[in-house]
């Protein structure tokens, strides 16, 4: 799931994969900015078939708080 | 004063007449294109009531194909580079933007920092009334957004968008 996920957000970041650090947010990459975290949302929705809520959009904005969430939904 | 905006109209009358000049577009009333130099229609498009064309100051290019219909009040920014695919329609009051700001840096200036992010619709979409394409936003050929919609993101062909934010619904 982790490779899937960095995958994913690397895509629509621009970036390599290997880009995304487990530390990877906003404040270390200058381009995941509130366009490109709709923009990842929506790429994870379709990517690993999960819908996340309007507040989730907006509060999950650093790869560890969405691989947890997705932990707590695609093997919960 | 009186002399800045007479010499905007003026602007905008000759922006429009360069457009019929070189294109087989029909242009209903009040329709306003700036920029016009970058702006490219193909055939038999039509520009309806206070259709609103922003070009591209920054050598991006808006690129129309053939027959495709921008209805009334529609308003399609293309600071950062827009195309539209043959046969789409876009319904009234939709609006492409391909520019936002950058809520980390200073917006109280009259020169704000603008991000621009290209924006491409495929062939034979079908844009629902006020539905508003965000930056960055590829859809395919053949996809159908529902009015009011929201849309972010990349989208393959023939897909069915609806919410906001837009999200798959076929």
């Amino acid at each position: 799931m982790e490779e899937r996920l960095k995958r994913a957000i690397a895509a629509v970041l621009g970036l390599e994969e290997r880009e995304v650090t487990n530390d990877a947010g906003p404040g270390n990459i200058k381009n995941w900015d509130s366009l490109k975290q709709m923009q990842i949302m929506l790429a994870l929705e379709d990517e690993f078939d999960v819908r996340f809520s309007d507040d989730e959009i907006h509060q999950l904005t650093s790869y560890r708080s969405i691989l947890l969430a997705l932990k707590g939904r695609v093997e919960g | 004063m009186l002399l800045k905006n007479v010499r905007q109209w003026a602007r905008l009358q000759w922006n429009l007449w360069n457009i019929l000049w070189r294109y087989d577009v029909l242009v209903e009333r009040a329709v306003t294109i700036k920029y016009w130099r970058s702006v490219t229609f193909g055939k038999q498009c039509t520009l309806q009531t206070a259709a609103y064309i922003y070009g591209s100051r920054g050598g991006c290019r808006i690129t129309l194909g053939s027959h495709v219909v921008v209805s009334s009040s529609c308003m399609l920014l293309g600071e950062g580079g827009l195309s539209i695919g043959d046969y789409t329609h876009l319904g009234p009051q939709v609006v492409v933007t391909t520019q936002y700001g950058d809520s980390r840096a200073e917006m109280c200036t009259p020169d704000p920092v603008r991000k621009y992010a290209e924006v491409r619709i495929g062939k034979g979409c079908w844009i629902g009334a006020g539905a508003v394409i965000m930056p960055g936003t590829v859809l395919g050929d053949r996809c159908v957004v529902a009015p009011n919609s929201v849309v972010f993101g990349s989208w393959g062909d023939a897909v069915s968008l609806a919410g906001n934010p837009a999200r798959r619904r076929g």
